[in-house]
């Protein structure tokens, strides 16, 4: 009896208490990084995209929104020459982000993503593409695959040893 | 002889002699491994396949072997699931990934990769390793083979097939150590026509397909749908994997009577065609682009007046079928010379009459003795002389068991084959890259190798002839296929020899019914064709020269490739109006009146009748597409029937033509459908599906469908190893998911499908009494006998239209003997003329050749036809 | 020189004798009676019961082998029959073969050709290592004066027997050593070692009967032929028959080697060698050669033969005793072993190509100063899992982990040591 007494009090206590209303948008929320958002697609410390175009997040992704096929630069570097993500459909679950193995593509914590026109929610890459690294500094995925681009040799990633020269003579 | 086993507790049948890692894999328990390899036996290199094996019920300790290395023997137990031997299992995946780059987002193997499943498999996943990983400069090997060395585990895989099952010489191992490369000794294209399969055999991405890598998508967005190589007459089994409405790569599809785990590089690559920008896309009205509707209406009005249809080879039976109703018998032409018609025709005769049976290509490799007339198989029918390479080996195989070495030890049995090889007589005009495994190797013109064939037969009954070409060895080789167990004759109408299809008749005859053969038809539906029905083209000029018919349709066939200039242009002359339906734009779509773009073997579904009369059902790898329906619909449109779907027409098919009533056994009909649904062509996850949805539809909620195959476009349906054989779209198994878990789909390792191989054989041998020959026409003695150059990486207008394949393709040529080249005044990179008309290709010379023969490509430089004498000059 | 029967003619020089030289001083008396006065079988029960084992390194009982060929031989139907002299001596520290072929081929010569009578051989072909050019050079000169003596050849003195022999000088690598990839070196391969089953007895050289024997092995055959098994054994003090050819190397006074009865004790070598050098104290030894693990002081009284290190676990391989002095970091010198098989893989099998480098590079770390404790796990578990026999393709992986197995097992605690940061022993 004395419960629903109890929960009465704690409630009626708020009719009396200043009304503190968040007056957004003159006042963002303060939410952390990991906050699921927008998805961005980032650069490496070079300024070069980072997106390889594995398509893992397009392959983790619950509802089959991510859409994107690998091209290849001058350089050798393997790129998205499309990269689309529905965000009628997204459900900013965060799986993509997991997924990708060279911290490309990332949520953020901008939610202000209405639009009027539901083909507007259809993001290509020049929507995601942004000019920093986001949330993850300082990863290079060229500085530690094997595969050699232009000004990055065999042997020049990291831990790596010189190329074997199969044509010299010692051992 | 087979004893019980017992591995993990479970008791299974297993055969002695037989090595322990394939037992394991035949009975899906899925031992780890990398070097063995269902067609390549076990070397024993990799060490993934370690296991603990216990001698009897007496042995408590047991020891670590590898199980591909380990025969069965009576009463072993196995413990796969051994503490130690799983961990070394890991600890090997863990070695491997001290140098493994960190490629995986970047490596087009990612999805499909064994080394990936393997890894996942052995629980391996901390890095310890924490020094520096080798690496390896790459090579240019030409333009259908990636190379990317820092992968490479050291399996060994790619040099035991590249050299030891394909006979290539140009690649090889390099170096020792963890220095150990896989290479050419220099850049530069691989030489083998079998190249391609690396990229499948090869267990990590150290080899890929550079067509696929140049329009990607992962194997795991890609819809497979299961077809058939629409290129030669062999019928190898293809998986067409397709993204965005768009043919992406062609991989093989296991067939254990026919292609096996691999394929040529001509149905690898070939099938790329239709992508080329050589497709014809949009209605033509005398070689400018029209509507659907004004085309249509032209061609209706055109074939009211009266038509003729000239079928093809290279397209469906199904649409073959539909041109015939249309207009009738009489009136159906095959799209071929009359001289090919009739050697199509006679081919079928002798192979229905035998009493030699049709060999498949697992027979082929079977055989103990083998006699080759006038088909340069490597490239004419490529797949069918890997099969011959295996062959070869026979009396190889036969020497080591009786040392007591295990077949599945394939170094072994090399070294202790002592180099013996099987007899296999090779009777041609030009070098034959088989001459390497051939005990003799005779150069003949195709009159000499006919009646070197005749010979042979005649010295089975106990006649020697005389005064002939190779005279000394006629003997011989009549006791050598007449004492074998299983004797071959391999023929065929590369030559346009009906002499020498006769001559392939009677040995035949003569050795009886445990003997076998195979005639080789030009082209992938070549017999089904025959079996329609229907004269050649110089049979259609006529009758249109007769007036009964003005307008001449033209079934997807570059007549051009297929006969004389003369019979085509008399046929072009002859019609007043030519109707062209093709997926390609060629000289026949240019000159035709009208021109109507219809689907391409991937875009369709229909039936290939293979060498063996095997009928074989393809289906659409790719949606629909109403511009380009499949032929038959746009026949039917004209007036042939009303079918809807292809199981309508294939029922009227089997019901007009008994004989052909095979056809709809190739495969299930649309109506079949699994508990799970119909058979899906979609992976999981077939990313992307949302991406574009717009107006709030769900894009994949209504499937494209397809009413001529019991096969979804949609990813909700069946998978797995109850599938039907015809309607395999995937191997995928839980934690396998590259072409190596296909060995849960065979019934044995290397043997038939579950299920039975795809495919119904239309005729067998013993069907009835061989007619006699008809009288050949006469050849004459002037001039040259031409021989034509075919070339694997070229083929017809299909395969040379794949862009790939184009950039593989050597230069067409045009080649005599040194000695008549001088006889007649000419030297090397002369400009000549045939029969007065100029070519194109300059003259080079080989002194390998046969005299008194030139040897020219076909398709690009002369036609097929007969075989026949032409003058070859200097153009002035 | 009757304690010397091996290499009691040698020069100090170690030029060869010519052959009249070598007929002079009593050499290939043993041939012409072996073939006139025994037939192969005979051979084989002598070689057999006068308990010769290979010296190259196995310790198989080498009539035993020739039994094997013999029998192996009789599937296989007629052709040639191969016995192939394995000269390609690199195992670490042996350096015997060396004095026999570059000395005495004509010992080694005569031996073979009774080996190849005794086992039906029609050709006997000799790889020699390809460094061991004066080796090779020896060689080929006596087997050409065999030839022009009518003791190679067709109806050798008379009996019937054809033989030819030729010198084969490989392209340099140690695993050329193992029988099998001997073997494939002689075919033009690459020197990669086979699969046995079959073995060489069924399917060698070409497919085949192969038999091949180490040079020390067949130069021990002449004497046993001319003087009888029971002379053979009666030379050892154990009951493995002859005289060893052992090696004293490392850190010693007088490096050189010793030809000893079988059985001699590493005492006894070492004192001869003139003991530890500059007057140090013994840390260890290996009584075999680089593949063998090491013992120490306790074991300096075992008998060395196959049989005693075997037991006392470690193994005679060919004789080659390595020293190490107190001031010798066995880390170090394990590392130095390590560098040298993981270059010597031949790059087929998984644990030897991929494993080798690491544990080279583990025990570079550690005598660096820069090792972690998880190296030394590493180790372990390199020496567990890749050491026993038949976890790699042939047996050079689980040759590289026994020195290091006994290393870890002895010498822990030096190994623990280096986690500081340095070697504590401060010098290599």
């Amino acid at each position: 009896m004395i419960g629903w007494l109890g929960a009465l009090l704690r409630v009626g206590r708020k009719l009396a208490a200043k009304t503190e209303t968040q007056l957004y948008p003159e006042e963002m929320p303060k939410l952390p990084p990991r906050s699921r958002g927008r998805i961005v697609l980032t650069r490496d410390p070079d300024g070069k995209e980072r997106c390889v175009a594995c398509s893992l997040c397009a392959a983790v992704c619950p509802v089959a929104c991510i859409d994107l096929s690998k091209a290849v630069a001058e350089d050798g570097r393997w790129y998205p020459d499309h990269f689309r993500i529905n965000f009628a459909r997204c459900i900013f679950c965060g799986l993509c982000e997991d997924a990708c193995p060279t911290s490309a593509i990332q949520l953020t914590p901008d939610f202000e993503l209405g639009e009027w026109r539901r083909d507007a929610l259809v993001y290509e890459k020049h929507d995601l593409l942004i000019a920093g690294e986001g949330k993850v500094r300082g990863y290079r995925y060229w500085s530690v695959a094997g595969k050699a681009i232009a000004g990055k040799d065999k042997g020049e990633a990291d831990h790596e040893s010189p190329p074997v020269d199969l044509k010299g003579l010692l051992p | 002889m087979s004893t019980t086993i017992t591995i993990d507790g479970r008791q299974v049948e297993a055969r002695i002699g037989d090595d322990l890692l394939s037992v394991c894999l035949s009975y899906g328990i899925d031992v780890p491994y990398f070097c063995w390899h269902g067609a390549l036996g076990s070397t024993g290199a990799c060490r993934q396949c370690a296991v603990r094996v216990y001698a009897g019920p007496d042995d408590t300790k047991g020891r670590i072997v590898m199980a591909c290395m380990t025969s069965i023997a009576e009463g072993q137990r196995v413990a796969v699931a051994d503490p130690e031997a799983a961990n070394f299992r890991a600890r090997v995946i863990e070695w491997l990934m001290t140098n493994h780059p960190h490629d995986c987002p970047t490596c087009e193997e990612a999805g499909s990769c064994h080394l990936q499943d393997m890894t996942i498999a052995t629980g391996h996943h901390v890095r310890r390793y924490r020094f520096t990983k080798r690496t390896h400069r790459n090579q240019d090997l030409g333009p259908l083979v990636t190379h990317e060395m820092n992968r490479c585990i050291a399996c060994y895989r790619c040099t035991r097939f590249y050299r030891d099952y394909a006979g290539g010489r140009d690649l090889d191992a390099f170096g020792a150590h963890n220095n150990v490369y896989f290479g050419r000794a220099e850049d530069g294209v691989l030489e083998s026509p079998f190249a391609g399969n690396l990229a499948e055999v090869c267990p990590t991405g150290v080899f890929n397909d550079k067509g696929w890598s140049a329009d990607y998508a992962r194997k795991w967005d890609m819809r497979a749908t299961p077809s058939i190589c629409p290129h030669c007459a062999v019928g190898c089994n293809l998986l067409v994997d397709e993204r965005d409405g768009r043919v992406r790569r062609a991989q093989n599809r296991y067939h254990g009577a026919l292609n096996g785990y691999f394929l040529c590089d001509r149905g690898r690559y070939g099938p790329l065609h239709v992508v080329s920008p050589q497709r014809l896309a949009v209605p033509l009205l005398g070689g400018v682009a029209a509507s659907e509707h004004d085309a249509t209406a032209a061609a209706h009005a055109a074939i009211a007046a009266g038509a003729i249809g000239i079928g093809s080879p290279r397209a469906s039976l199904e649409s073959n079928y539909a041109l015939q109703r249309l207009v009738g018998p009489e009136r159906f032409f095959a799209g071929v010379s009359d001289a090919e018609v009739k050697l199509l025709r006679r081919m079928i005769a002798i192979l229905r009459a035998g009493p030699a049976k049709i060999a498949s290509l697992a027979e082929i490799e079977a055989a103990d003795a083998v006699l080759v007339l006038g088909e340069d198989l490597t490239n004419a029918a490529p797949r069918m002389a890997l099969a011959l390479r295996q062959t070869a080996r026979a009396a190889e195989r036969e020497l080591a068991a009786q040392k007591g070495v295990p077949h599945w030890l394939d170094q072994a049995v090399h070294t202790a084959g002592e180099g013996r090889r099987s007899p296999i007589v090779l009777a041609t005009s030009a070098p034959d890259p088989l001459d390497d495994i051939a005990t003799l190797s005779l150069r003949l013109d195709a009159e000499a190798i006919a009646a070197f064939g005749v010979a042979v037969a005649a010295a089975m009954r106990g006649n020697v002839a005389e005064g002939l070409a190779a005279e000394g060895q006629v003997k011989d080789i009549a006791d050598v296929l007449a004492s074998a167990k299983c004797p071959l004759i391999i023929a065929g109408a590369s030559l346009g020899a009906a002499a020498i299809i006769e001559a392939a008749a009677a040995i035949a005859a003569a050795l009886g019914s445990r003997a076998r053969i195979a005639l080789i038809a030009p082209e992938a539906n070549s017999v089904g064709l025959a079996l329609l029905g229907g004269d050649g083209i110089e049979s259609a000029a006529a009758l249109l020269e007769s007036g009964q018919a003005m307008t001449a349709i033209v079934l997807e066939n570059d007549l051009f490739e297929r006969a004389p200039r003369a019979g085509v242009e008399r046929l072009f002359a002859a019609a007043k109006t030519v109707v062209a339906l093709d997926a390609l734009n060629t000289e026949i779509t240019a000159r035709a009146a009208i021109a109507l773009p219809v689907a391409a073997f991937s875009e369709a579904a229909g039936t290939f009748v293979n060498y063996e009369g095997r009928a074989q059902r393809f289906f659409a790898a790719v949606p629909p597409n109403p511009a380009m329906p499949s032929a038959w619909r746009r026949i039917a449109a004209f007036g042939a029937g009303d079918w809807h779907s292809l199981d309508a027409l294939i029922e009227d098919i089997v019901a007009e033509r008994r004989d052909l009533v095979g056809i709809a056994t190739a495969a299930p009909n649309a109506g079949f459908v699994m508990s799970g649904g119909k058979v899906t062509r979609a992976p999981r996850p077939l990313s992307g599906r949302t991406a574009d949805d717009r107006a709030g539809q769900f894009a994949d909620a209504a499937p494209p469908q397809d009413p001529d195959s019991p096969l979804t476009f949609g990813i909700k349906g069946s998978r797995g190893t109850q599938v039907p054989p015809a309607l395999i779209t995937s191997y995928k198994m839980p934690g396998l998911h590259s072409a190596n878990a296909v060995t849960r789909f065979a019934q044995e390792i290397g043997g038939p499908l579950r299920g039975g191989d795809p495919g119904t054989l239309l005729f067998e041998a013993g069907e009835g009494a061989l007619p006699p020959a008809a009288a050949s026409d006469p050849i004459g003695v002037d001039g040259l006998l031409l021989v034509p150059l075919h070339d694997a990486f070229s083929g017809w207008e299909l395969s040379r239209a794949s862009a790939l394949l184009a950039a593989r393709a050597p230069a067409p040529r045009l080649m005599l003997h040194p000695d008549d080249a001088a006889t007649l005044g000419l030297a090397a990179g002369a400009a000549v003329l045939i029969d007065g008309r100029p070519c194109g290709t300059r003259l080079s010379l080989d002194a390998g050749l046969a005299r008194g023969v030139v040897a020219v490509s076909v398709g690009t430089v002369v036609p097929r036809g007969a075989l026949r004498r032409v003058t070859i000059e200097a153009a002035s | 020189m009757s304690e010397t029967p091996l290499t009691g003619r040698a020069r100090a020089d170690r030029s060869p004798h010519s052959f009249a030289k070598w007929q002079r001083i009593g050499g290939y008396q043993a041939l012409p009676q072996a073939l006139s006065r025994h037939s192969p079988d005979a051979i084989v029960a002598m070689v057999e019961a006068a308990a010769l084992r290979g010296r190259g390194g196995a310790g198989f009982l080498t009539g035993t082998k020739w039994r094997l060929m013999r029998e192996g031989a009789a599937k296989a139907g007629a052709g040639a029959r191969y016995l192939c002299v394995n000269g390609d001596e690199t195992e670490p520290g042996s350096f015997k073969d060396r004095l026999l072929m570059e000395a005495l081929p004509h010992q080694l010569i005569e031996g073979a050709i009774i080996a190849a009578y005794a086992v039906g051989a029609t050709e006997v072909i000799a790889l020699v290592r390809d460094e061991y050019r004066a080796a090779a050079v020896a060689l080929t000169r006596a087997i050409a004066e065999a030839e022009a003596a009518g003791l190679l050849g067709r109806n050798i003195l008379g009996s019937g027997f054809d033989l030819t022999m030729r010198v084969h000088a490989s392209a340099g690598r140690y695993i050329v050593g193992e029988e099998t990839a001997l073997i494939a070196a002689i075919e033009g391969e690459r020197p990669v070692p086979r699969h046995r089953p079959p073995y060489p007895a069924v399917s060698g050289l070409w497919g085949r009967p192969t038999t091949v024997n180490n040079v020390e092995t067949l130069s021990a055959v002449p004497a046993i032929v001319e003087r009888g098994a029971d002379w053979f054994r009666g030379l050892s003090r154990t009951d493995e028959g002859g005289t060893k050819l052992y090696g004293v190397s490392g850190c010693v006074a007088r490096p050189q080697l010793i030809e000893a009865p079988m059985g001699t004790t590493a005492r006894e070598l070492i004192e001869r060698a003139g003991g530890i050098r500059d007057g140090r104290a013994l840390l260890a030894f290996q009584p075999g050669g680089g593949a063998t693990g090491f013992l120490e002081a306790a074991e300096l009284d075992v008998p060395m033969d196959f049989a005693h290190l075997k037991k006392v676990g470690s193994a005679l391989g060919t004789g080659a005793l390595i020293v190490l002095d107190d001031r010798t970091c066995p880390v170090a010198a394990i590392g130095r072993h390590a560098r040298f098989y993981a270059r010597e893989s031949c790059g087929l099998c998984t644990p030897c190509r991929d494993g080798l480098p690491w544990v080279s590079k583990l025990l570079d770390a550690l005598e660096g100063g820069q090792g972690r404790r998880e190296d030394i796990e590493l180790l372990h578990m390199h020496v567990d899992l890749a050491g026993p026999s038949g976890r790699s393709f042939c047996d050079l992986m689980a040759g590289a982990m026994t020195p290091l197995k006994s290393g870890l097992q002895r010498f822990g605690d030096v190994f623990a040591a280096h986690l500081d940061g340095h070697c504590p022993v401060g010098r290599a």
